[in-house]
């Protein structure tokens, strides 16, 4: 699974994290590399730290919202 | 305020993007001295019926481009309690317009399998909540405005 480290992570940080919630986290690893304001700040920090290796952005939500479709869509493999 | 005005295309309103990777991630590859994918031309649907917006997985491994995270998703055959993690990639996406294109320099999106439909991408209200969007199913019509 992709970023199956990184998502470890966020959900271990999350309770220190939820002071920051709405913002976008920026996760390597087992670290986190800051929290942003907005989603293209984030992935602008995120590429400039990480460079082409992988990494997480993640909004803070203490419940994630979820997405909807009305029609059915096939899952692609995480 | 530039407008598209389209007749529907196989009954649905369509319209033309272009996708190409995202603004932060066009730099990287720059600054690492990889070439800059160019941007596919393709054809979506426009959906109301979908929060976010969908991009067919080919278009997305054409470009290269790795998951930057997971989101759940809803969809009429998930269980209730049960959303499935779909993957989320950062694109750079342009409405196409003859005279102003808009763009989205950095958005999140999920992929998904979509071309059997005869379509590479559903546009969803995160995109819609930039435009006006009028359905005409009278006349068969559909405008964008943005």
């Amino acid at each position: 699974m992709a970023l199956e480290k990184e998502i470890e992570t966020y959900r271990r940080e999350l309770p220190n994290l939820l002071g920051n919630e709405g913002k976008f986290v920026v996760v390597e690893n087992d670290k986190i590399i800051g929290t942003f304001s907005s989603y293209e700040d984030a992935l602008k920090i995120g590429y400039e730290k990480c460079g082409l290796k992988p990494f997480l952005v993640k909004k803070i939500q203490a419940v994630e919202q979820v997405q909807y479709f009305t029609r059915d869509l096939i899952p692609c493999p995480i | 305020m530039p407008h598209l005005s389209l007749p529907f295309s196989a009954g649905a309103p369509i319209v033309d993007l272009l996708i190409g990777v995202s603004k932060p991630r066009a730099d990287a590859l720059k600054l690492a001295g990889h070439p800059i994918p160019p941007q596919i031309p393709i054809r979506a649907l426009i959906d109301t019926g979908a929060s976010c917006t969908g991009i067919d997985l080919t278009i997305l491994k054409t470009l290269g481009v790795p998951s930057t995270g997971t989101i759940p998703c809803h969809t009429p055959s998930t269980k209730r309690d049960k959303p499935h993690d779909a993957n989320q990639y950062d694109i750079g996406l342009v409405l196409v317009h003859t005279l102003l294109m808009r763009s989205f320099h950095a958005l999140p999106v999920i992929d998904a399998e979509l071309n059997h439909q005869g379509i590479q991408a559903i546009v969803g209200r995160d995109i819609l909540s930039h435009c006006l969007f009028t359905y005409d199913g009278q006349t068969q019509n559909f405008c964008l405005a943005f």
